[in-house]
């Protein structure tokens, strides 16, 4: 088990030094001079070089290269950024605590509203509840999510007017008490979150109740039955006990959308995060900070792919004993 | 033979996904071919006197912001969108076919090389990735196609690499490779026709996939440009004003919606029959 | 029949070879090595050892032994898909081992198997005749050439040319059986490997299988080496009889000598459950 951990360790590495070499060449293919961004394609010569020189693009190649990895990886600094002038990496971690916020508790109710309705589902297989919620939740599964946040926000926020429609914060925010802050930052979140969350939860609901549905058809569960053991021991000891497995390793293979799945929702509510902020970069072709958000969610990524493999390995028992 | 389509051509009937799924997918495909001809008004003529129309008779979608006919646009929409979701699906399917079947079927430093790409580009965030591209280049429909199957291909191919592996140990392939039979053949007749069920089922998942993704990049304003519009770009415009004009994002949002749930439809009840043959 | 002359250039060889053997294996010894994750560990089993024997021209020599035994594996490293730890195997002269995969292109289909489950022998996506067909790729038939000698084959091991377009569950067990033999025929193969012929099959139909093989190893002279646990199955159709335990030969001899007069106590086992098992038949 060590070794094998370790040998994914190496894997990673290599697969983190590979990715951001591919992103530099990505940056590097793409067409257009980037100082064009600053001043018109009529002035002077000079003033466009000095530009140059002063994000670094007059170096050659492999300097830029080297200095790229030696700044962007070990020291996530991306210099500043081409609209706001602020510092990029400090842009880019500002981002993400309301990114993680968001994402997390959607995760989180998407896992626990997802598995709960399926488990049930799966149990009343055929009856009007199953029926009905499978229909519902296959409707969630087909739906951009961009598009149930703009009805979501369209009914709550500009119909009825209950909730704030966009930011994380209201404007007066500091000045409010303790108690009054933390409500502003639920009633942000109430529509965010819930959109988000019932599109994961749509995800969990096909999967725990597929896997519920081939536990409980499968011979051992029959030879239980066969046996005389009381039903709700049955479902909840034995089935469950089996599906829950692949389970977490679905839980597991989704935390990489810890980071990048809220993309869209953050665009459609105005949430600071780390996807509104590579959106809005891409709209102004600001490039420090397209390459910041981008690499961040790579190394958010490949993180949560070795989280997940991490908690498999100590999970499932066949691969702990080998 | 006709017994034999004719009992598959029940089984596939008499499964409730494939038979809606297909009557979805078969309505909004005619609409796409034969739906702009029936379109009211040209898509793109602005009638400044007409902006924000809520739905009536006269438009039945309700106008946009420049007094377009919403339900013109959104029937000329339908051409882009679903042209740019099937061609990177077919395009996805080819890169992830063809590497896949390499990796497969010859093994060796070929497979390693190939999974090592795979496992690489499958660390990146499809969406984030794709907006690095689009963002620091000009996006053209061209553009978007491509790198939209150059971002998804990778768990076709994986698919198609482990079923081809589980292939080549059946009894009918060793029995094919003593008749001495090249590799072409082997590939040709013996392992893609067996591929074919588990194919059909990731198409369809992959069409609706991608159509929420072109809707998403459409949706960002880094899809398709005005004056041409996806259902993405309508749903788009829906944002700019939220005052209260929801019937701009409302139809466009649901006919990707019928369109998503007519795919998947077919693809899980494709995945049913194949899974029912099995056992 | 009509007899096709074969493209592959070996007849001048063959003749040359006639008083050889057709199939001889010298001191095979196989295993599989088991690598763990990551080829951080392996674990080597070894199944068979060092085993010699040889089949002449007409001749069926059959190999006998327990389930897991390792006789499939033999009959897979003689079909050149498992590769051995050590020794030679020669067939029509050629070391198969040691030719380059595109030499033994030429003769593999003179080298053919039937394996025992007639299920998954063949492509579920195939017509038989697409099957049968596919057997004579390599002798460059004209498509009137191919079409007879796809009407003689199906006609030889008994089958309805009506079935030619059904696809192989369409068949039953013994059918696709037929269409297995007749796809191996095809190829005008020197050597058939039988691999429990007929485990998956009804004794009704196993009997007409066995009758079958018998009148095409006469008609088609040809040599088969059959691999069996079933000491009667071997007894009706093979000249030698080698019996196989634990990875190594215990007994061999002709088939009349190995019956009457085993050398070994668990031959003498295999014998006498056979005798039990044909006495309730």
């Amino acid at each position: 088990m060590i070794k094998r951990l370790i040998s994914r360790l190496i894997e990673f590495i290599v697969v983190l030094f590979i990715g951001v070499t591919i992103i530099f060449i990505i940056i590097h293919l793409a067409p257009g001079d980037p100082s064009l961004q600053f001043c018109s394609p009529t002035a002077p010569l000079e003033q466009r070089e000095l530009l140059m020189h002063r994000f670094g693009l007059d170096q050659p190649l492999w300097k830029q290269y080297t200095i790229w990895l030696k700044n962007a990886v070990i020291q996530f600094d991306f210099g500043i950024s081409f609209f706001s002038g602020k510092q990029v990496g400090k842009m880019v971690r500002q981002a993400l605590s309301p990114t993680l916020l968001l994402t997390g508790l959607a995760l989180l109710f998407g896992i626990l509203a997802g598995v709960f309705l399926g488990i049930q589902a799966a149990i009343r297989q055929n009856k009007f509840f199953d029926r009905f919620v499978t229909t519902i939740m296959f409707a969630f599964y087909s739906m951009p999510s961009f598009w149930l946040g703009l009805i979501l926000l369209q009914i709550f926020a500009v119909q009825l007017n209950w909730l704030p429609s966009s930011q994380l914060v209201s404007v007066f925010h500091e000045q409010f008490s303790c108690g009054a802050r933390l409500w502003d930052y639920c009633r942000h979140l109430i529509l965010p979150v819930s959109t988000l969350g019932l599109i994961f939860a749509a995800s969990f609901y096909r999967y725990s109740r597929n896997a519920m549905l081939t536990a409980l058809s499968s011979e051992y569960i029959l030879a239980a039955q066969a046996r005389g053991t009381p039903r709700n021991h049955l479902i909840y000891r034995y089935a469950l006990g089996n599906s829950l497995l692949p389970l977490i390793s679905l839980v597991g293979t989704s935390l990489p959308v810890l980071f990048s799945g809220a993309l869209m929702i953050e665009v459609v509510f105005g949430l600071p995060g780390l996807g509104r902020l590579m959106t809005d970069a891409v709209l102004t072709r600001d490039y420090p900070v397209i390459v910041a958000a981008a690499l961040l969610s790579f190394f958010a990524a490949i993180i949560g792919n070795l989280m997940a493999d991490i908690i498999y390995l100590i999970v499932d028992p066949r691969l702990r004993h080998s | 033979m006709t017994r034999l389509q004719g009992m598959r051509h029940s089984r596939f009937w008499s499964n409730r996904n494939c038979r809606y799924g297909t009557i979805i997918v078969g309505l909004i495909l005619l609409m796409a071919i034969i739906g702009p001809l029936f379109a009211p008004y040209d898509p793109t003529q602005q009638n400044l006197e007409q902006i924000l129309q809520p739905p009536s008779l006269k438009h039945i979608c309700g106008t946009d912001f420049y007094g377009r006919d919403l339900l013109s646009r959104l029937l000329h929409g339908s051409r882009i969108s679903l042209g740019v979701s099937l061609s990177a699906t077919f395009l996805t399917m080819l890169i992830g076919i063809v590497l896949g079947l390499l990796a497969g079927y010859f093994r060796g430093w070929l497979d390693k090389f190939l999974m090592r790409i795979v496992d690489i580009l499958l660390g990146f965030p499809r969406l984030f990735i794709i907006l690095l591209i689009v963002g620091i280049s000009r996006s053209t429909l061209l553009m978007t196609i491509v790198v939209l199957a150059g971002f998804s291909w990778m768990e076709i191919a994986r698919l198609v690499r482990a079923e081809t592996r589980s292939i080549l140990t059946t009894n009918y392939l060793m029995a094919a490779q003593a008749l001495g039979l090249n590799h072409f053949r082997l590939i040709i007749a013996y392992i893609l026709p067996n591929l074919r069920g588990m194919l059909l089922t990731s198409t369809n998942l992959l069409i609706a996939s991608m159509l929420t993704i072109e809707s998403s990049l459409s949706f960002l304003g880094l899809g398709v440009n005005e004056p041409n519009a996806s259902w993405g770009t309508l749903l788009s415009q829906g944002r700019l004003d939220p005052t209260g004009a929801w019937w701009v994002a409302l139809f466009a949002g649901i006919a990707i919606i019928i369109t998503v749930v007519g795919f998947n439809l077919l693809g899980d009840g494709l995945n049913q029959i194949q899974s029912e043959s099995r056992t | 029949m009509v007899s096709i002359k074969s493209n592959l250039n070996l007849e001048p060889e063959m003749n040359h070879l006639s008083a050889n053997p057709i199939l001889q294996v010298e001191n095979l010894t196989l295993g599989y090595r088991r690598s763990a994750w990551f080829g951080t560990s392996s674990r080597q089993q070894l199944i068979i050892r060092d085993i010699s024997f040889a089949i002449q021209p007409n001749e069926t020599v059959a190999l006998v032994g327990q389930s897991g035994v390792g006789k499939t594996s033999i009959a897979n490293s003689i079909l050149r898909f498992l590769k051995p730890w050590h020794g030679n195997i020669y067939f029509l002269g050629q070391n198969i081992w040691q030719i380059p995969a595109s030499r033994f292109r030429l003769i593999r289909p003179r080298l053919q198997p039937i394996f025992q489950d007639s299920a998954t022998a063949l492509n579920p996506m195939m017509t038989i005749d697409q099957a049968i067909m596919d057997g004579m790729k390599h002798l460059k038939l004209s498509h009137a050439e191919a079409q007879q000698r796809l009407n003689e084959l199906l006609q030889m091991v008994e089958l309805e040319p009506a079935l030619c377009n059904h696809y192989p569950r369409q068949l039953s067990g013994g059918q696709r059986q037929r269409v297995v033999i007749a796809r191996a025929l095809a190829t005008e193969p020197s050597l058939l490997i039988l691999d429990e012929p007929l485990s998956a099959l009804d004794l009704v139909t196993a009997v007409q299988i066995i009758d079958l093989l018998r009148s095409m190893r006469q008609r088609l002279n040809l040599s088969c080496l059959l691999i069996t646990h079933d000491l009667m199955l071997a007894q009706q159709l093979a000249d030698r009889i080698i019996v196989l335990k634990d990875g190594v030969v215990i007994d061999s001899g002709p088939t009349q000598q190995i019956l009457t007069n085993p050398s070994h106590h668990f031959t003498r086992q295999l014998i006498h459950a056979a005798g039990i098992l044909n006495r309730k038949t």
